[in-house]
Order: C-alpha cells, then structure tokens, then sequence
C-alpha cells in the first residue's frame, strides 16, 4: 500500500492527513504532498480534515497513483510554486537540471498505463484539482489521438456519428489536406 | 467498459485545445458536437492563444521558381517542410506575429494563416512600395479582425490602418506624437502595438504605444539602461511578456521584461553570455532571443545564424540549421481566420 513513511525523512514533523478511497483504504500523506491538489487545499484550510478525508470518487488503485504523482512534485512545488512561466520565474534559472531530468523521467514511467487507467487518472486529477496531474494526462491524450483518423477517435471514445453523409463529404472537401 | 467517460468539458477544454489545427479540421467530421465546438469562434480565439509558439524560416525565393517554402523547426532541431506560399516579387522580409506570417512585398502585403492554408494580399499604403516602412498588426478581439498600421518616417512621422477584412484601401491615422526609431519589430500585446521612439531634442527613449482598437498613442518609459556605445537594442515579445533586448556586440544580450504592464515596472530578465566558460571560443553575439522553446532554451537568431541559450546553466549551443533574421519567424498554429470573423 503506498502510504507515508520510506521517504519523508524531511517532513516527518509536519502535519499529516488520510486520504479516504471509494473502496474505504485509508492512504496517510503528509500535508505538503495533499495540498497539491486544490480540493484538499481548500478542506484544510476550512478545517474540515478531521478524521480523513472521504474521495468517493477516486478508487485505491487510482489513488495509489495520485499520491505517488504528488509524492515526487511536492518536493518540486516546493521551489517552483505552481508557475508554469519559466521564463518570467527568476526561481527557475537556479533549479536543479538533474533533478528536472529526473523528474521528467518519473512522469514518463508514470504514464505508461492502460488508456482505462489515464481516463481515471484524468478524472481524478480533474476531481482533485491537481493542475499538473491534469496537465500531464490530457496531454498525453492528445499527443495519441492527434494523428488519428475520425472513424478512430469515434472507435476509441464511442462516440456516435450523427452527421449526414453530405454534413461529412462537405467537412472533408473544404479542408480535403487535413485528411491526407 | 472502456470507453467515452471523461467529461465533454474536459475533452474540449483539456484535450481538444491541445491538438494542432491539422488534427482539429480532420476531428470536425467525429460527430455534430465536435464540429461545431471546432468551428465555434470562442474554440477558436482561445485555441490560438494557448498554441505553443514555433520557429519558422522562409525560403525558396529564387525567382522562377513559382513557390517560397515554410520549414519548421521540430524539436529535435532539424528542419521540417511546413507549407508553400505563392512567389513574391521583390519580397521584403517575414514581420513576426505569433498568429500570422506576414511578408512585405512590391506591391503589398501577403497575409498568411498556414495552418489553415488561409492567405490574402493586402495593398500597399498610400505612399507607395512598402520597403523599408515599420508595420504592425494584431488581432482586435472587439472586432473579431485583424489591423495593420504602417508608419511612413519622412518627411515627417504619420501613420495609416487597414482593418483586414473591412477596408478596402489604408485609412489615415493619428501621426506619432514621438519620432519613431525603425524597427522590423512591433510587438502585439495587450491590445497595443509596441515600437521604440526616440526625442531628438532631449535625446531619450522611450516605447511608443499604439492601441488598436481605438487607433490612439501613447507613451511608455522604458528600463533604466546605462548607455554604452556598441549596443542595438529592439522590442520583442517572449511568454506574452514584452522584452527590451539590448544587445552589447560580442559581449552579451541584457533581456529586460514588462513584468507589470499596467504599472510600467520592467526588471531585468535575462542576460545571455556571449563569453560562456563552458566554451574556449568567443561566440558572436550580435542578435536577439526570438522566442522560449518548449524545453526552456531561448532560441537566438542572428543575422546568418541560429543559436539555442539555455538559461539553466548558461550554455550556448550553435543550431544545426541555420537561417538569416529576416526570414526566421516566430508563429503558433491557430485556427483564427485570416478575414477574421
């Protein structure tokens, strides 16, 4: 079970919250790794952490996930606090090279799943409000529909064509390039 | 079950707003809902303004040959073809936009969205050939269309607009109220065009702004930079940010930032190195950072070269290809039409 402990040497004093799954498993963070996500921000600072924090949305797999994703970038978010400009942060110029490797590294493995597990992930990250979670997975939907063909994306989403064979001969010829 | 179970929001707002327009023509024909986001203007305007920005470089433009060719920097540094143009007479140079390729040529201007395939010529001013006159354009979200100014220097300092898509011949605008230093570049930020002016008589400089939706001027101070004799400076836009880049010939490029545009406080951004320790070979620096790759270096373009600045260790690395300023330019795929909406 992936709960706190191994690796918080550092933040061992700090407060720590439980994470409560749809399937009733009790995940312990620390508060630095929870404050990632949005959702539980706004819980903490209203006080209403108190005997753990029900997600009835989230299942322990994907939880499991989510917190190991938080685990790593906590400590990232610590310098970089949540700014994406890098070039306008003044903070990014002394950021470890090593460590910005190594954290691309991690979020490489951390998307090698199933595309049913990436849609929960993207949920949960959408649920949560963890804007790099959410970053990181709808990219990588993107990065593997962009070359598809429409009967693909219809395929993979299930989604119906309701357009008229004249609706979509129309579509093609106007922008005919886009379909070569 | 494995299938469509993510939020239609989310697929809009997170998923679709990240393909490339090619992508996004072809995703019209999926199903009724798709094609009308797609094709909705709001989808439209704000797919353009999230677009990563590419470096692009012209070429081709050998008379006879009929076409001019767009290549594309990829990541990986190499060269990609991108589209073909119709051949320009007498072509000027490319004037960088982040959402149009615009090219000055004898006897006008061509207008040109390549991810849509969308061009359109526009004349010239009223004084004739455009060589050699600053030029600016941005899109005026208010009017759904794009505007041009140009600005003739002499004899003295006036100023005429063309709303793309409405007139049909320049119109006359308010003149300058400061002399006008020339530049290929006018940054399109917030709404304003921006461009360096200099009082002759009290001899400072300061950034003249031109708001487009209301075709008025004003004046913007610019950083406190100490004057040194050997240095060239240009206005350029980097991260929606507007930069003061000032180049010390062979020595190093000071990058100041507009980081808070409504109060007018620039600070000091960046400054390139044109001496780096990790090389033993004096490096030419006589250009300006163009654009933030999306790895983090900062593409530099000089006159004939090519160069990658990485800000998190200072390195300078020479590019693979290379290309002359002039025709390098700066632009994000968007599906924003040329004729505007």
């Amino acid at each position: 079970m992936a709960s706190a402990g191994s690796g918080d040497e550092k933040a061992a004093a700090a407060a720590m919250i439980t994470l409560i799954s749809s399937d009733n498993e009790k995940f312990e963070v620390t508060e630095a790794t929870a404050t990632l996500s949005q959702t539980i921000r706004h819980m903490i600072e209203d006080g209403c952490t108190d005997g753990g924090v029900p997600l009835p949305n989230v299942t322990s797999k994907i939880l499991a996930r989510v917190i190991e994703y938080c685990k790593k970038h906590a400590t990232a978010a610590a310098g970089e606090e949540g700014s994406s400009s890098s070039f306008s942060d003044a903070a990014f110029l002394e950021v470890d090279r090593a460590f910005l490797e190594e954290l691309e590294e991690f979020d490489d493995a951390f998307l090698e799943v199933d595309r049913a597990t990436l849609f929960d992930l993207i949920l949960a990250a959408n649920y949560l409000d963890i804007k790099g979670l959410l970053n990181l997975t709808c990219q990588k939907v993107a990065d593997s529909v962009k070359g598809k063909t429409p009967e693909q994306i219809r395929e993979m989403y299930n989604i119906v064509n309701d357009l008229t064979p004249e609706e979509e001969a129309e579509i093609r010829r106007e922008t005919q390039w886009a379909f070569e | 079950m494995e299938g469509c179970i993510i939020p239609e929001d989310l697929i809009i707002n997170d998923i679709l707003m990240r393909l490339p327009v090619k992508s996004l023509l072809r995703f019209r024909s999926v199903c009724k809902a798709w094609c009308s986001e797609i094709s909705s203007r709001h989808f439209k305007e704000l797919h353009g303004q999230r677009s990563q920005p590419n470096i692009y470089r012209l070429s081709g433009f050998r008379k006879g040959s009929g076409f001019m060719k767009i290549e594309r920097l990829t990541e990986e540094g190499s060269l990609q073809q991108y589209c073909m143009l119709p051949w320009l007479e007498d072509l000027g140079l490319v004037i960088s936009s982040h959402h149009l390729i615009v090219l000055s040529f004898k006897y006008g201007y061509l207008l040109s969205n390549p991810a849509m395939r969308d061009s359109i010529y526009v004349p010239s001013p009223s004084w004739g050939e455009p060589e050699g006159h600053p030029v600016g354009f941005g899109f005026v979200s208010s009017l759904g269309k794009y505007k041009m100014v140009g600005i003739i220097l002499d004899p003295k300092d006036t100023c005429e607009v063309f709303t793309v898509g409405i007139d049909r011949s320049w119109r006359k605008g308010i003149a300058p109220p400061r002399s006008l230093i020339i530049s290929d570049h006018m940054p399109y930020i917030n709404g304003n065009l921006h461009m360096l002016s200099e009082d002759l008589v009290n001899e400072d400089e300061a950034v003249l702004v031109f708001n487009l939706e209301d075709e008025s001027w004003s004046v913007m101070a610019l950083p406190d930079v100490p004057d040194i004799v050997e240095m060239s400076c240009e206005l350029r836009e980097m991260q929606g940010f507007l930069c003061y880049s000032c180049c010390i010939c062979l020595e190093r490029i000071d990058i100041w930032m507009l980081r808070d545009y409504t109060n007018n406080v620039w600070s000091k951004g960046l400054v390139i190195d044109g001496n780096p320790g990790v090389s033993n070979k004096r490096w030419s620096v006589d250009g300006f950072p163009l654009e933030v790759l999306a790895d983090g270096r900062i593409f530099v373009g000089t006159d004939y070269e090519w160069f990658y600045y990485d800000p998190r260790d200072g390195s300078i690395q020479k590019a693979d290809c290379k290309g002359s300023n002039l025709f390098t330019t700066v632009y994000s795929e968007n599906l924003v039409p040329v004729l505007g909406f």
